[in-house]
């Protein structure tokens, strides 16, 4: 694995994103991976985000699957986590959807919902976007694991 | 991550995929070897492949899983591109820094403009992860977003 070259694309999320001092292994080796927290009464939802850079390019020219798919597996693993009292989960089945190419500056944006929770399973789905193009659509079911306890702080600005 | 973390080492005989500075190199290095019933993908887990809790991340084994289908192909066929336009995967078990995780990619059923293949992503002995995809063969590179079918103005309710 090589460190993070220099990229000529500034990152510059959106007003009310951040990086989560949670932040560390892969997801910061391929982001960073930037989280917005909601805000009811301005109608503004849970998200994630991310600037495409040249580390996330295939070698067609375009946004790398993987990294979309890994993107899809964070946007709803956090959305189970935030909407469960931070419990920890893992990833069981993932389907992603791919309906249109990122590129190269894109800042790519997930939202989603939790359709279901059972007492051990949580059920998700979600999309990611360019803008308003939908790039992937992408659902999935997360399984409870381990202390129930809440972990706080780890959405929390560093 | 350098060098010197990378203990054990992969298995004797595996090349690394040779693109710099893209995704691949970035998640990688991603190993490679053809096999009698053909090739096979590898990641030796590093610490940068994985959760803070130290368990390999769902995103390292699918990018390794897409890798493996699509390049299976790639290299069978004269390196026709493929473009991934679904991807499903069950999670059955996890990996830590110093395993071995191989990638065994096969195909399905083959169309005119479509692949549908299937990987195993294996740790050691232990079944990780299954992948199952829809694959869209492209006219040339870079040239296939007809496989693409954008939603303008799609939002979540």
């Amino acid at each position: 694995m090589s460190e993070t070259p220099a990229s000529p694309v500034a990152e510059n999320p959106p007003p009310g994103f951040f990086v989560p001092r949670s932040t560390m292994g892969f997801a910061a080796h391929v982001g960073p991976l930037y989280l917005r927290k909601p805000d009811p009464e301005k109608g503004i939802p849970w998200a994630m985000g991310f600037r495409v850079k040249e580390i996330h390019i295939n070698p067609n020219g375009l946004l790398h699957g993987g990294m979309l798919m890994t993107m899809a597996d964070h946007v709803l693993g956090g959305l189970v986590w935030a909407m469960s009292e931070r419990r920890t989960s893992s990833t069981v089945n993932l389907v992603t959807n791919f309906l249109a190419p990122g590129r190269l500056g894109d800042w790519v944006e997930g939202r989603g919902q939790v359709t279901r929770q059972t007492r051990s399973l949580v059920f998700a789905r979600g999309r990611l976007y360019a803008g308003d193009t939908a790039l992937v659509s992408c659902s999935g079911t997360w399984k409870y694991f381990g202390d129930p306890t809440p972990k706080d702080g780890m959405d929390e600005e560093r | 991550m350098n060098d010197t973390a990378r203990s054990p080492a992969a298995p004797a005989g595996w090349g690394i995929f040779p693109v710099p500075e893209r995704f691949e190199q970035r998640v990688g290095p991603l190993y490679q070897k053809e096999f009698g019933d053909g090739w096979r993908f590898g990641i030796l887990v590093e610490p940068g492949h994985c959760h803070n809790g130290g368990i390999m991340h769902g995103g390292a084994m699918m990018t390794l899983a897409d890798h493996a289908m699509v390049m299976q192909h790639f290299f069978a066929h004269g390196f026709v591109p493929v473009l991934t336009a679904q991807m499903n995967v069950e999670m059955l078990a996890g990996a830590q820094p110093g395993d071995w995780v191989e990638a065994r990619p096969s195909v399905t059923r083959e169309t005119r403009s479509l692949l549908f293949a299937q990987c195993e992503l294996w740790n050691g002995e232990t079944l990780m992860m299954t992948a199952s995809a829809v694959l869209k063969k492209s006219s040339g590179p870079a040239a296939s977003t007809d496989v693409f079918v954008p939603l303008p103005g799609a939002r979540e309710a």
